[in-house]
């Protein structure tokens, strides 16, 4: 098995005796993409600048293709390390054409090569034509582009890519996004970016990295990390919308709900243990029933669903997710029941 | 209330005449009128200049104003291409650098300013010229008696004027050096360029601007200096339209050099303003300003420690120490200083009034061509901005000829030379208005008018409080420049009204040295408090 692209080992950094990035150790695989999820201020935009070789980790290692970049008094210097980055305001030059921007990254090529590359890296992102623009004659979605045709054109070891889509409004985003993605599949790109949007996570990563006050809470696929959150962090982070009470009760967390299936990567849930079951917003079937103890508290039609607040006789507000056909009135009175199969992800309550 | 569809309206409104909302007459009135004024000696001297007839037109195109033109050219050129040269690195030293006391260097450096072109001239000559300083030593030690006259002519008056100048290109290209978005710096590196590489390719080429907004400012003075060149006998444009003046009194020509004179800072504003071409800087969309890295210099430290004491000790505090031992000389010698007080106070009082009013004409004319944008407020602006072409003793020889002709009330009075000097800076207080009132939203005002207020209440309630910051920045300004203020002052104070320039001027043309340190000394006092207080405030604002 060859290296990994890139490899961090118990990388720290510090600001004003603050640690910013705690402990992260990951690696990645070629042609993987790697997500950093987290809150804003958790360090995963420092991550980023610690690959990319614009800050040096106070501790820990980081490797590139197997040779060290930091370890110890070593620091390979940004220019040195061979990996593209795309910033958030894409930082195209803006005294630069779209041509002499694409070909920052390659006049050390000889004037043939060069070209050569110039002209993929301008296809690969369908710029022809534009090439003698400036960065302002171009639209949003041009200037992302160009920054990634920037980017890619030297054929760097990793892309990072920070908050890629933050600036675009909501209409554009998906598209670009997927533009984007398949134009990093096509070419077999190794990259890792910085997100604090999990949807964009989820759809584009092939593992998600959960960050929370500058350590890796969890790392694995998208499913894994909604469907079996390490903490009850990661599930707040990944989007869980409910937290149920309950009591394990011969074998089933009993709640107000009922008695669900739960499993838990908490060990030492036993028999009577005060337990947090997390819920995602789909995990609960609602019905009408005459009798039920639940009531609808109000309801979202959202268009492409419908969004319903469940009042529990505890006081407790259970969030549920539906197709927007669904009609149930405010004030009616319904029954959970848990939606499939699946098991409930369960943590132990302290006190 | 109707709601404007903003970007689609505005776009035509600038266009349009007098733009699609009603200006309120308290903001025209005062907008056109201050257009009409500044306008006022241009169109003087094209009248006068038109009128003088084929003689003082053979006057003014023989060769040997080629000969002028072509020193005058030589040295603004000279002047530019070494301050840039001095004040680029400082810049980059003060403000990305871990440079020890780098906050206190980004002040000292920039206060050279505050020294006037003919006391710098003066120094120079009375320190390494005849009968100055280090020949006087050379004498008592090995009987030398005459030193070459290399100070003068274009190595004197160019070293000169360029460390009085260079601080124009420093704040210009410090100002957006600490604006600059550091992604761009980041993204050359990680494409593989060096810092010497990032540093030729992207970062110089994005200063440009400011550097060449500081290199017109340097050359603009340098175009209209008077007291350095004539004291280093470097005959420029400015020293040969005196001289005709002085000796001639034949006003048509000087009128028509003076005109020269305004064409070529025309051009140089226009070849700035066309080097930009298409490139436009267009700030990073975002707004998110990252902390930018700070340079370790690591052994480089005392190097550049050496750089901006060097740059000081040579601009501003030999320059002092040759001012105190003339001072010491002439105490010793008994020179006279009670006349100081009233030089001072008169000095205090014209450049006072002009601050005054300088500020007061440039709020309502920010405010008509920041709210209320239309092709009027874009000519009333352009014309507010004549005193930045205009050599000061151009404005003076016009306001001379009008006010004998037209106005004999205000001729030989203090206001005639005020209004020289607001015609000559209020570009100054304009920008100072304008920036402060462009960073503040119009929907305040508006919400004031909502609320029922009328225009003119809602102005001095809400929109001058808002300004306030930026206004008394600019009026200090404008005082700083009109104290140092040298050929306006000459020819337009009225008899018996003499100010510190005014008396250092006559004492140093004639040589007396040691009379002209105590009146230089008060003069470079009284426009340093000013320029730390802009400067202070300055390093305040910055994250």
């Amino acid at each position: 098995m060859t290296a990994p692209v890139v490899e961090l080992k118990g990388v720290a950094k510090w600001y004003d005796d603050v640690p910013v990035v705690d402990d992260v150790s990951f690696s990645l695989g070629e042609g993987e993409v790697l997500a950093l999820l987290g809150p804003s201020g958790c360090g995963k935009t420092t991550v980023l600048r610690l690959i990319a070789g614009f800050e040096a980790p106070d501790r820990g290692a980081i490797r590139l293709r197997g040779s060290d970049v930091d370890a110890g008094s070593v620091h390979v210097p940004p220019e040195r390390r061979r990996v593209g980055m795309l910033f958030q305001e894409y930082a195209l030059f803006p005294h630069l054409t779209v041509e002499q921007n694409v070909g920052f990254g390659l006049d050390r090529l000889p004037p043939e090569e060069r070209r050569l590359k110039l002209r993929r890296a301008v296809e690969l992102v369908r710029l022809e034509g534009l090439e003698s623009r400036y960065p302002h004659e171009l639209s949003g979605g041009q200037q992302q582009r160009v920054a990634l045709a920037r980017t890619l054109a030297p054929q760097p070891v990793v892309v990072l890519l920070d908050e890629p889509f933050s600036n675009v409004d909501a209409g554009l985003r998906a598209r670009m996004r997927s533009e984007v993605e398949a134009i990093l599949r096509e070419g077999r790109v190794s990259t890792v970016f910085v997100t604090h949007d999990r949807e964009e996570a989820f759809a584009t990563a092939d593992r998600v990295a959960v960050m929370h006050e500058g350590r890796i809470r969890q790392i694995d696929t998208p499913q894994a990390v909604y469907h079996s959150p390490a903490s009850l962090q990661v599930a707040r982070i990944c989007g869980a919308a409910n937290f149920i009470d309950g009591v394990i009760e011969s074998g089933w967390a009993s709640t107000e709900v009922g008695r669900l299936q739960w499993h838990s990567p908490d060990e030492g849930i036993e028999e009577g243990s005060r337990v947090s079951i997390i819920a995602h917003p789909d995990g609960f079937r609602v019905q009408y029933s005459a009798n039920g103890t639940a009531t609808v508290e109000s309801s979202e039609f959202r268009g492409d669903e419908t969004i319903l607040r469940i009042l529990m006789p505890s006081g407790n507000v259970i969030r549920t997710r539906h197709a927007s056909s669904a009609s149930l009135a405010p004030g009616a009175p319904v029954r959970l029941t848990p939606a499939t199969r699946t098991p409930f992800t369960a943590f132990l309550r302290e006190s | 209330m109707t709601a404007e569809p903003a970007p689609a309206r505005a776009r035509r409104t600038s266009l349009a005449l007098l733009g699609a909302r009603p200006v309120p007459a308290v903001f025209w009135i005062p907008a056109l009128a201050v257009g009409v004024a500044m306008l006022l000696p241009l169109a003087y001297l094209v009248v006068r200049a038109a009128g003088g007839g084929e003689e003082a037109w053979d006057l003014v195109l023989r060769p040997r104003t080629a000969y002028v033109l072509g020193r005058t050219v030589l040295l603004a050129a000279v002047v530019s291409a070494a301050s840039i040269a001095l004040a680029v690195p400082l810049a980059w030293l003060t403000v990305r650098t871990d440079m020890r006391f780098r906050r206190i260097w980004a002040v000292l450096v920039a206060l050279p300013l505050v020294v006037p072109s003919y006391v710098g001239a003066f120094l120079l000559i009375s320190a390494f010229g005849p009968r100055g300083i280090l020949q006087q030593a050379l004498e008592a030690f090995l009987g030398i008696e005459r030193l070459p006259a290399v100070i003068y002519g274009l190595p004197g008056a160019a070293f000169t004027l360029t460390l009085l100048s260079y601080p124009y290109v420093y704040l210009t290209v410090r100002g957006l050096l600490a604006d600059l978005d550091p992604s761009l710096e980041e993204s050359a590196r990680s494409l593989g360029h060096g810092g010497w590489s990032v540093a030729r390719r992207v970062t110089l080429p994005l200063l440009r601007p400011a550097i060449a907004a500081g290199a017109i400012l340097v050359a603009l003075y340098t175009l209209s200096d008077f007291g350095a060149v004539s004291l280093l006998r470097y005959e420029t444009f400015t020293w040969a339209i005196y001289q005709q003046y002085q000796t001639l009194f034949d006003r048509s020509a000087a009128a028509a050099m003076s005109l020269m004179l305004v064409f070529i800072a025309v051009a140089a504003l226009w070849g700035e303003s066309v080097t930009r071409g298409r490139l436009r800087y267009y700030a990073g969309a975002s707004g998110s300003a990252r902390q930018q890295r700070v340079v370790r210099l690591g052994r480089w430290r005392w190097a550049a420690q050496a750089y901006c004491a060097s740059v000081l000790v040579v601009a501003l505090v030999l320059p002092m120490a040759v001012l105190a031992y003339w001072l010491a000389r002439g105490v010793a010698a008994g020179e006279q200083i009670d006349f100081l007080w009233a030089a001072a106070r008169n000095s205090a009082y014209s450049s006072g009034l002009a601050a005054a009013a300088a500020v007061a004409l440039a709020v309502p004319v920010a405010i008509v061509s920041v709210r209320y944008p239309s092709l009027f407020s874009r000519v009333v602006e352009r014309a507010s901005h004549v005193g930045y072409a205009l050599p000061g003793l151009v404005v003076a020889l016009s306001l001379v000829y009008f006010a004998s002709n037209y106005a004999p009330l205000v001729y030989q009075t203090v206001w005639l030379l005020v209004l020289a000097y607001v015609v000559l800076h209020l570009p100054a207080a304009l920008g100072a208005a304008r920036a402060s009132l462009s960073r503040s939203s119009p929907r305040l005002e508006e919400a004031a008018r909502g609320l029922g207020r009328s225009p003119f209440n809602a102005m001095m309630t809400v929109t001058v409080p808002i300004m306030r910051r930026g206004v008394l920045a600019g009026a200090a300004l404008v005082f700083l420049i009109s104290v140092k203020e040298l050929p306006a002052t000459l020819i337009l104070g009225p008899l018996g009204f003499k100010t510190l320039a005014t008396y250092v001027w006559s004492a140093t043309s004639e040589a007396f040295f040691a009379r002209a340190a105590a009146p230089a000394l008060a003069l470079i006092l009284m426009s340093s408090l000013p320029m730390a207080l802009l400067m202070m405030r300055g390093e305040r604002a910055r994250p």
